[in-house]
């Protein structure tokens, strides 16, 4: 074994840029994944590491529900779901009746977190808000000061460094939220774990204003024992939303049950899987290289007594040597990268925990670099054990192959089916089926890797129809079978993925789309005075001198009698199949045919008439009209009001511009008459999508408060991603084809002086060179195609389920094939990585001069 | 009519003269075997007869044509030389019709045709059955004789043969021989280098090569 060993190493050393190559081609997703996993364990703050921040001395945070019923809760998350359907008009909590739920002896600081908007220099920001008593001991660790004191009085604020960076000073009095009360910024505070973060800190009752809607109300709770998880459990059915400590420091079981957390383990298994897939397919044929380049060596060898098996040890030694060197290297070097950067990463907003390498997680990444390494090298080292030549053309029996590919599409159906056939019904499962259909292809993915070989061998058969310039290619490149298999695969292993995630997600896409009830017509913008009339006229003026020529459609706001804005939304009467309104579509516009016109997009006599009779015209399909009229509740957007508005209407329905638009136009005098609330003007509709929306609401905010919507229909934040993924796709697919065309070339450098005595020119060798990189690259991305194919359908069949929340499969599966990205992997790539390799070639060399005689 | 013609051709390689004033003609219907020692200049000889490579001085002509002003060697190749050598000569990956198709297929004859072709003179050098075989399912002989069958195909009146026996046996050798003095009777040209004696048997004429120069051809005449 040390002289295998011993004449691996001298041979690495010979060649040293195959080597090096092969070690890059290992070490470099080591690296990447090594890197990662720590920098994320670093930047991550674990709850447990986070818990002195979150709640410094106490027990536990409490946090009331909207509604006071039963709420299930996350272990390590306050957040608390209702359980049913939450049509209940929210009822604020009362300090007492949390103090009376909590167990004696407790001792409860009110302690809220949300958002506060702050007028400062360089326009409003928003910022994360805190409201506690940073003096109180039982805050000990969640903030240290930096400079100045803490709040101590009702209008004192601390900031953070980060909003000193934004032009605040100490000493400064500033605006805060909507009403613009002032608060002194008395000092600077620093959170331990998030030196990024924007925060303002004040006394409770300065920053945050709407306590009613539950989540921003909320405790520092003592308590003379920990808090179990039972306790927790109790808590919750009373409508207490608990976090505490003795639950972060012991988690209950069902935590890592619940969730997304296996989701995601078997997600970057997957995701690893796939890296050493392709490291195995990409560096095999270079192994395979170095062995041809040494078979006279390993011929000597053999001639010295050695066995076939001492033959493939010797290659074998090359795999460890060449994957152990390269994975080390590489997972080292990751977690110095990750160690050094993400302090940086950090400054860039991320969150910073104690430095920490998952050692387990890193030694596990580096011995798969390694066993990739050695599987790598082991395809080659079989080869060497059978040399005899006829064997070259068999095809052999696709059984392998055949069988894990009806595996990974039985496995499918029976995920997609699970809950009909096994009665799986459950949150946690559905969570997982996608992640499971992933794996379920990933066997698909392997079944096909086994039948490559074959499908190479077959298409060189086939290839006796093609024209000659097609045929020698193929020919050539389905008789060195290992080498186009393993870089077909490689392609077709990339193409499946890149498909697959683009099929599920532009399926997935399209249903969000379908399911999306945009509150107006697509394109148009509205201003929205927030405080009714006192400062409408400014902003009116403002935004006509901004916008000229837009035509601008006022509407009607209603008004209580503190002038309070008071905005009506329709009724609900859906909980999870609810479609989805986007802008402010809760927010009913008021107004005349003329902002009805605006909203219809065209003349429509009938609605017309029917809203100056004082009726509602309503869009949304999914609105019931009950006996010709519809309850309307009204609420104020920033407040609680004391008793909830609720006015009754007469209601038609009518066509909105766009078919993908819900709410309603509501009847300005009509909705007076019912409420007994005064309308006034405040707010301008208009047709147009503004330059700079940004800049317009930051103007608009500065002449007297106003927002600026825009209705930009479902956001698609996820189509850059689809070509970062034809990038990488594009990397690998180029890479492994190119590679392989290398091998290719170095082979068919005899058989080329011969093509060349029978009279071919230069361009039959680019031809050559062509054909075999567009037919590694075509077959693999044609057999990804089918593979990327089935595993889009199901991922977009799965995630429609999740969608639409029900725990049946849909019947209508909403499946999108994005054709541009599908041709341009299918089709595109194939023809680029022809193109280059036959324009980049080496000249042939001149045809043989020289004969051994 | 003079198929090959050389004119005190040289071809130098550094300081080794590899070919020094050799004057040579084959006519059609001939068989010209070229004998010598090792590194006396047979190879040589036949490359820059089929053009794959250019005399340092003199002239080749091939039909009439005089190579230095053949803009298109390796067409001149496909259509008017056929070549045959000791080994590595057929493509390993294409079938035997197919290496004998590949010189029509290159002229740009479509494929139908230049099978068809290739199926006739398969059938000439008796390897029509074993058409749809790869190289390597074939004996040494059979590859030889497929490769004579691609020098052949497409009516190439001169045919190079470098040692074409070399790596067989003495049947086998035979067979390749009769079929080359075959196709020199039906009226190529063939030159054929060989170093066994017995093969200049069947030559019409054979010259002998010594440090790039040609013996006196008559000593070996009446030797005969
Ligand atoms: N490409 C070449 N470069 C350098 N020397 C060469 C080359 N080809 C042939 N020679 C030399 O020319 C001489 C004749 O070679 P060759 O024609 O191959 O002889 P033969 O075929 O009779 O054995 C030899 O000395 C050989 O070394
Ligand atoms: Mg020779």
């Amino acid at each position: 074994m040390r002289a295998v060993l011993r004449l691996a190493w001298r041979d690495i050393r010979r060649a040293k840029g195959r080597s090096a190559l092969i070690m890059a081609m290992i070490g470099l997703p080591v690296l990447v994944v090594s890197a990662l996993l720590t920098g994320y364990a670093t930047v991550l703050v674990s709850p447990r590491e986070g818990v002195e921040t979150s709640m410094g001395r106490a027990d536990a945070i409490v946090r009331p529900s909207s509604v006071h019923g039963p709420v299930e809760q996350h272990p390590l998350s306050a957040m608390a779901f209702h359980l049913g359907l939450g049509n209940q008009p929210p009822e604020p909590w009362r300090p007492e009746e949390v103090a009376a739920l909590l167990p004696p002896g407790h001792r409860a600081l009110p302690y809220q977190v949300g958002t506060a908007e702050v007028r400062l220099p360089g326009g409003f920001e928003t910022l994360d808000a805190v409201e506690v008593d940073l003096r109180d001991p039982l805050t000990d660790g969640m903030r240290t000061l930096v400079e100045g004191r803490l709040p101590a009085a009702a209008g004192e604020v601390a900031v953070t460094e980060a909003v000193l960076d934004l032009g605040v000073r100490l000493g400064d009095t500033v605006p805060v939220t909507r009403h613009a009360r002032p608060a002194t910024v008395v000092g600077v505070v620093e959170h331990p774990q998030r030196p990024t973060a924007d925060e303002i800190v004040s006394l409770p009752g300065l920053l945050l204003l709407r306590p009613q809607k539950g989540e921003d109300l909320g405790f520092l709770v003592d308590t003379p024992a920990p808090v179990t998880w039972p306790e927790v459990q109790r808590l919750n059915r009373s409508g207490l939303g608990v976090l505490s400590r003795a639950v972060i420091m012991d988690p209950p079981d069902e935590t890592s049950r619940s969730g997304y957390a296996p989701g995601y383990a078997l997600g970057s298994a997957l995701a690893v899987f796939m890296v050493v897939l392709e490291v195995v397919l990409l560096a095999g044929p270079a192994f395979t290289v170095g062995l041809r380049r040494r078979r006279d060596e390993l011929a000597t060898i053999a001639a010295q007594g050695a066995s076939k098996r001492h033959l493939r040890m010797i290659v074998l030694a090359d795999g460890l040597l060449l994957g152990g060197l390269g994975a080390i290297a590489g997972g080292l070097l990751g977690v110095v990268l990750a160690l050094v950067g993400t302090p940086f990463v950090a400054r860039l907003g991320t969150p910073l925990g104690p430095p920490e390498v998952p050692w387990a997680q890193v030694l596990a990444v580096v011995a798969l670099g390694l066993v990739s390494g050695v599987c790598a090298a082991i395809a080659p080292a079989v080869q060497v054990g059978r040399e005899s030549r006829s064997a070259r053309r068999k095809a052999g029996k696709p059984v392998l192959g055949v069988v894990l590919i009806g595996l990974g599409l039985a496995a499918t159906v029976l995920i997609l089916q699970g809950d009909a056939i096994f009665g799986f019904g459950s949150w946690e499962w559905r969570a997982l089926t996608d992640v499971l259909v992933v794996a379920a292809s990933v066997v698909v993915v392997l079944g096909v890797i086994a039948l490559m070989p074959w499908l190479v061998v077959r298409s060189g058969r086939a290839a006796r129809r093609l024209p000659m310039v097609l045929r020698l290619p193929v020919r050539d490149a389905s008789r060195h079978r290992v080498r186009t298999a393993s870089a077909a695969a490689a392609v077709m292993a990339v193409t499946a993925a890149a498909l697959a995630f683009a099929i599920g997600y532009q399926s997935n896409h399209r249903g969000n789309l379908a399911n999306y009830r945009a509150g107006a017509p697509l394109g148009m913008m509205m201003v929205n005075g927030q405080h009714g009339v006192t400062t409408w006229e400014r902003v009116r003026a403002e935004a006509e001198a901004r916008l000229p020529g837009v035509g601008l459609v006022p509407g009607m706001v209603a008004l209580d009698a503190e002038d309070r804005v008071i905005t009506f939304s329709m009724p609900r009467t859906c909980s999870a199949g609810c479609k989805s309104y986007g802008w402010h579509g809760e927010e009913l516009p008021m107004g005349d045919a003329a902002l009805l016109r605006l909203f219809q997009g065209r003349d429509d006599p009938a609605a017309a008439a029917a809203l100056s009779e004082g009726k509602a015209v309503i869009f949304d399909s999914g609105v019931i009209i009950d006996n010709g009229t519809i309850t309307l509740n009204g609420y104020y957007r920033y407040d609680a009001i004391p008793d909830p508005v609720r006015v009754t209407l007469p209601a038609v329905r009518a066509t909105a511009a766009d078919p993908a638009q819900g709410g309603a136009v509501l009847p300005a005098a009509a909705v007076a008459a019912a409420s007994g609330l005064k309308v006034a003007e405040a707010r301008l509709y208009g047709m147009h999508v503004p330059a700079d929306e940004l800049r317009l609401e930051r103007d608009l905010m500065a002449a007297g408060s106003a927002d600026l919507f825009v209705e930009h229909g479902y956001p698609d934040p996820m189509a850059g991603q689809l070509w970062i993924l034809f990038g990488s796709s594009l990397v690998v697919v180029l890479g492994g084809t190119l590679i392989a065309t290398r091998l290719a070339a170095a082979d068919w450098r005899q058989e080329q002086a011969t093509m060349a005595a029978i009279g071919a020119g230069a361009g039959t060798h680019r031809g050559m060179l062509a054909g075999q990189a567009g037919f590694i690259a075509l077959l693999g991305s044609v057999a990804g195609m089918f593979v990327g194919g089935v595993a889009g359908a199901a991922l977009a069949i799965s995630l429609t389920a999740k969608r639409s929340g029900s725990f049946e499969l849909p019947e209508t599966t909403t499946f999108v094939v994005p054709w541009g990205f599908t041709v341009a992997m299918v089709l595109g790539l194939p023809l680029l990585a022809a193109l280059i390799a036959g324009v980049f070639t080496r000249r042939p060399r001149p045809a043989l001069t020289r004969r051994a005689t | 009519m003079t198929l090959l013609t050389l004119e005190s051709v040289s071809r130098t390689y550094g300081e080794v003269k590899a070919l020094d004033g050799v004057d040579l003609t084959v006519a059609a219907g001939e068989l010209v075997a070229v004998m010598g020692p090792s590194g006396s200049g047979k190879s040589t000889l036949l490359n820059l007869a089929g053009g794959l490579d250019r005399p340092s001085s003199g002239t080749v002509a091939v039909a009439g044509e005089d190579l230095a002003r053949v803009r298109d060697l390796a067409a001149l190749r496909r259509r008017s030389v056929g070549y045959v050598f000791q080994e590595l000569n057929l493509i390993h990956s294409l079938t035997a019709v197919e290496n004998v198709m590949l010189p029509r297929e290159l002229d740009g004859v479509a494929a139908r045709q230049a099978r068809q072709e290739a199926l006739a003179v398969l059938d000439e050098v008796g390897l029509r059955e074993q058409a749809e075989a790869f190289p390597d399912e074939l004996s040494g002989g059979q590859r030889q004789r497929v490769a004579i069958a691609r020098a052949l195909v497409g009516e190439r009146r001169l045919v190079l043969a470098d040692e074409p026996t070399g790596a067989l046996d003495t049947a086998t050798g035979d067979e390749i021989l009769t079929l080359l003095r075959a196709r020199a009777d039906a009226g190529a040209a063939v030159l054929l280098v060989t170093h066994e004696p017995r093969y200049a048997a069947w030559a019409d004429r054979v010259i002998f090569l010594r440090d790039g120069r040609i013996v006196d051809a008559s000593l070996l005449e009446s030797a005969r």
